[in-house]
């Protein structure tokens, strides 16, 4: 077991050999906001990239008890669909068929967002971007579609620390928001408007041809990942919705919309029960519920820039 | 042979309704718009003004339709019609059949 008051070494502090014997050997254990996973993927054409990916986050060394352990293996099919395939698993189990090997990278983010959403029950899970200015957190449920991912990460390169481009995580019966920082899937047009927006992103391969169109990853800010045991308060509930052409608006929602919007926002709102009832009922009194209209990416984080800046005083 | 309508017998023949427990809803709301969320089922239902008054005040004893519909035209100002006594109906099958109110 890793030592309580033990500083942690970095991915990082790996040469590039150490780092890929043991992601394609007995594994490597990360730490990923409040999860603590055990990575082991033997195709090695990943190793490089999630070496960058990771490369800031805590490395787990030693006897360790792990959230989970993601596993990604190649294997051949022989027939009628020849070839490498990919298959992910978590703790023995393929959650769904083998996807093309080319697809690897993507495969394993989804694959951990798939654990997480379906696991881990002792957080209220929101479909929603986090992230912290001025030590308060900004939420943007959303779903697939409406621009989440897109405006998190231009949000991210611009001042804000990053908790989450995919969940929103909170323990019931408090409204502190968890940092949970990984890399960020952008998809299709996506990748070349973050590239212009902020040339200082890190992005990852590109990956053609996949179930959601062309992906690349954002890595996440080295601050956010060093800060991810900081905890913020939600203090902004922003439901975005990105449409072209759509003038820039901000408008400020009742409660009630807020809860509703909330609520069916979340992975296991139903599961918790009375518990995520309670939850959603402290964050929208907690915080202030809008509605964000845009087109252009550059306005709406500036208009989000002004209202966490306005409220700060 | 048919009772007269406003007789004893005739308006005992009527169903009656009552919201369940206090105990088993909970509610949160702002600006009259309420997220009600209820124990037995583990269901959040997201009403409006008038629900909450069916539910929170009207229906605490046991009321035949007819009843709720005058509660429900005094509290709000409205005219006690067929619209709005079909409108209630509907409300108390509606609620009936999600738990939230029982049969007296």
């Amino acid at each position: 077991m890793s030592g309580a008051g033990a500083t942690l070494r970095r991915v990082a502090d790996l040469t590039g050999g150490e780092w890929r014997a043991r992601l394609a050997g007995e594994g490597v254990g990360v730490r990923v906001g409040p999860f603590d996973l055990r990575l082991r993927v033997s195709a090695g054409a990943l190793h490089e990239p999630l070496r960058r990916f990771y490369r800031d986050h805590p490395l787990l060394e030693g006897e360790h008890v792990f959230s989970c352990h993601a596993d990604l293996r190649e294997v051949w099919h022989l027939g009628r669909r020849n070839g490498r395939r990919i298959r992910f698993s978590v703790d023995g189990i393929a959650p769904h068929e083998d996807m093309p090997a080319e697809h690897g990278l993507a495969v394993l983010e989804w694959g951990l967002n798939l654990a997480i959403a379906m696991r881990f029950h002792s957080f209220l899970i929101l479909h929603a971007a986090v992230l912290e200015r001025h030590g308060r957190a900004l939420l943007l449920p959303a779903w697939p579609g409406h621009g989440k991912t897109t405006l998190c990460a231009a949000l991210a390169h611009r001042g804000w620390r990053l908790f989450s481009d995919e969940f929103g995580l909170l323990r019931p019966g408090t409204t502190h928001m968890l940092p949970v920082p990984r890399p960020m899937p952008l998809k299709n047009q996506s990748i070349e408007v973050i590239r212009s927006f902020a040339p200082h992103a890190e992005l990852g391969p590109v990956i053609p041809g996949t179930r959601k169109g062309t992906i690349a990853h954002v890595k996440p800010p080295a601050d956010s990942v060093e800060r991810a045991q900081q905890t913020a308060p939600a203090a902004w509930i922003v439901f975005p919705r990105w449409s072209a052409g759509t003038p820039l608006s901000l408008e400020e929602t009742g409660r009630s919309e807020g809860f509703a919007q909330l609520a069916t926002n979340a992975f296991n709102y139903e599961l918790l029960g009375e518990a995520a009832y309670d939850t959603v009922r402290s964050l929208v009194t907690a915080a202030r519920c809008f509605r964000l209209a845009y087109s252009d990416l550059e306005q709406a984080v500036r208009a989000l820039d002004a209202l966490a800046d306005d409220d700060a005083g | 042979m048919t009772a007269p309508a406003d007789s004893p017998s005739a308006t005992q023949s009527m169903p009656r309704w009552s919201t369940v427990a206090s105990d088993e809803l909970l509610w949160c709301g702002w600006s009259g718009e309420y997220a009600l969320y209820h124990r037995p089922s583990g269901k959040t239902h997201f009403v409006n003004e008038a629900a909450r008054l069916l539910l929170s005040q009207l229906l605490r004893e046991p009321r035949s339709l007819d009843e709720v519909v005058a509660g429900l035209a005094r509290l709000q100002g409205l005219a006690p019609d067929e619209g709005l006594t079909g409108h209630v109906a509907a409300l108390l099958l509606r609620f009936e059949a999600l738990g939230l109110i029982e049969r007296a």
